[in-house]
């Protein structure tokens, strides 16, 4: 079992196969520590995440079926995989399930995701937050994610104007 | 293998912008390429300019304080014109549109100009210039691909050139014969080219390798969309001793030409002469072709058309020049 302390102190007692789903913690364990504080992440958050990683622990370890798995080795394999389809239609929809939050606490699980390292969860979130963005116009996407426009009033100007050295067709 | 072959290529991805001249596969996911052609070989650096965008942190809204590559990762989901939108969200969201357009994977691929319309494509080129403005020497880049139809200003491309002398692949543009002059004033920038892929006039061609020959000395790959005579192939054979993959698909090629670059080009492992026509100038016989189908099976991989008569993308008069 490895011990994980989120920012406000709270423990987390998890076993390995689903801890190592984060590179990162499997990195610190190696350096032989299974005490790991994780002050950046709080305890909210810590619940969700490892959540998400029992679920997937549990998933990978019973394959519903050796085409499943195959498919499982074969896209862990690889170096750069975005949008790598969990091949599971059952954890497929539990994720989906997973990912119904608000952008302020999927914003969260972003920022952990990619702290911990934990690949399939970091694809899932950026997709998610992908799909948010989607055919939407910048002012619409500004509203949903409550970000600031702090282009000056020259440069939205600018980005109006036509450009000096816009290419031509013909 | 045969012309249905598909031909790995260091000119990128077929699935996202189709080429019309080439459909390839991903280029340095091809097994050899990145490492045969040094692309792959050192950590690409990118402009440290780019990412020193500052924001104020409020608290509140926090979506613009995620590190740019995560933010690039999220927008590499998203189809180019929601990338181009989301670059107007803010000047974090800018920077990050930027990286995921054009610092992914050290290539500059400019074929987006070739499809995107209207205000996209003009905020496409303005991005382009932003990041342009920004880095000051482009070591970023190791691949370079100019659009394949939209005209590119020569003094664009030149000072492009001036800046990017590290580049090791380029692709230009090929919407019709690339002038001389020009050719000349870039390749003294790009010494360390290793893959070259040009359109270049059937007159100009044997001239435009030498000066490909004497400005870059380490060429190991070669792409072109022109008349192959003898006196090229002599080119070829005298200004690229290294050359190891040669692709003259849909040119127009002598027998003779071939024979000598077979037998000459004593690196080459790939040849593509696929819906190339094939000319017989110095009427030594058709029958010549054997021996160069023969001599071609022994390369590591050898791509033509085994019955250009029922190959629908065969060699068409219309096609060049």
């Amino acid at each position: 079992m490895i011990k994980l302390v989120s920012g406000d102190g709270a423990e987390f007692e998890v076993e390995e196969e689903v801890a190592f789903q984060s590179k990162i913690i499997k990195d610190i364990v190696a350096d032989a520590d299974d005490v790991i504080p994780l002050p950046t992440v709080s305890s909210k958050v810590l619940i969700q995440v490892i959540e998400y990683c029992r679920k997937h622990a549990a998933v990978n370890s019973f394959p519903l079926s050796p085409s499943s798995s195959a498919a499982a080795a074969a896209s862990s394999s690889s170096s750069i995989s975005y949008s790598k389809p969990v091949s599971d239609p059952a954890l497929r929809a539990w994720d989906n399930e997973f990912v119904k939050l608000n952008n302020s606490s999927l914003f969260d699980i972003v920022i952990a995701a990619n702290y911990l390292d934990i690949e399939e969860l970091v694809d899932l979130v950026l997709e998610t937050v992908a799909d948010r963005i989607k055919g939407k116009q910048a002012q619409e996407i500004r509203r949903q994610f409550n970000i600031e426009n702090d282009f000056t009033p020259e440069e939205e100007e600018a980005l109006r104007r036509e450009n000096s050295w816009a290419f031509q067709n013909n | 293998m045969d012309c249905t072959s598909s031909s790995p290529s260091i000119w990128g991805r077929q699935s996202v912008y189709v080429d019309h001249f080439y459909r390839v596969a991903d280029p340095l996911s091809s097994p050899d390429f990145g490492v045969e052609l040094g692309l792959q070989d050192e950590a690409v650096a990118l402009p440290t300019e780019l990412g020193e965008t500052s924001h104020p942190s409020t608290g509140c809204s926090r979506w613009e304080e995620l590190l740019p590559d995560v933010l690039a990762n999220i927008f590499h989901f998203l189809i180019m014109d929601d990338v181009i939108i989301a670059s107007r969200v803010c000047r974090a969201w800018q920077t990050a549109a930027c990286m995921e357009l054009f610092l992914s994977r050290g290539t500059l691929d400019l074929r987006p100009l070739d499809h995107l319309r209207g205000p996209s494509k003009q905020q496409y080129a303005m991005l382009l210039s932003i990041v342009l403005s920004r880095t000051a020497s482009c070591d970023c880049w190791k691949i370079f691909i100019a659009p394949t139809y939209v005209a590119m200003p020569d003094s664009f491309l030149v000072d492009f050139a001036r800046r990017t002398p590290r580049l090791r692949a380029v692709s230009l543009p090929l919407r019709s014969a690339f002038p001389l002059d020009t050719l000349a004033a870039l390749l003294p920038h790009w010494s360390q080219l290793a893959c070259f892929r040009a359109l270049i006039h059937r007159t100009a061609t044997a001239i435009a390798l030498r000066d490909l020959g004497f400005m870059c000395k380490n060429i190991r790959a070669l792409n072109l969309l022109t008349r192959i005579g003898a006196e090229e192939a002599a080119a070829m054979v005298e200004n690229f001793p290294g050359l190891w993959l040669l692709q003259m698909a849909r040119c127009v090629v002598t027998v003779e030409a071939l024979v000598l670059i077979l037998d000459g080009c004593k690196q080459l492992k790939k040849l593509d002469i696929r819906h190339s026509k094939f000319v017989d100038e110095m009427d030594i016989g058709m029958n010549l072709m054997q021996d160069v189908i023969k001599k071609g099976s022994s390369l590591q991989w050898f791509l033509y058309c085994k019955d250009p008569g029922s190959c629908s993308e065969c060699w068409t008069e219309s096609f060049l020049f």
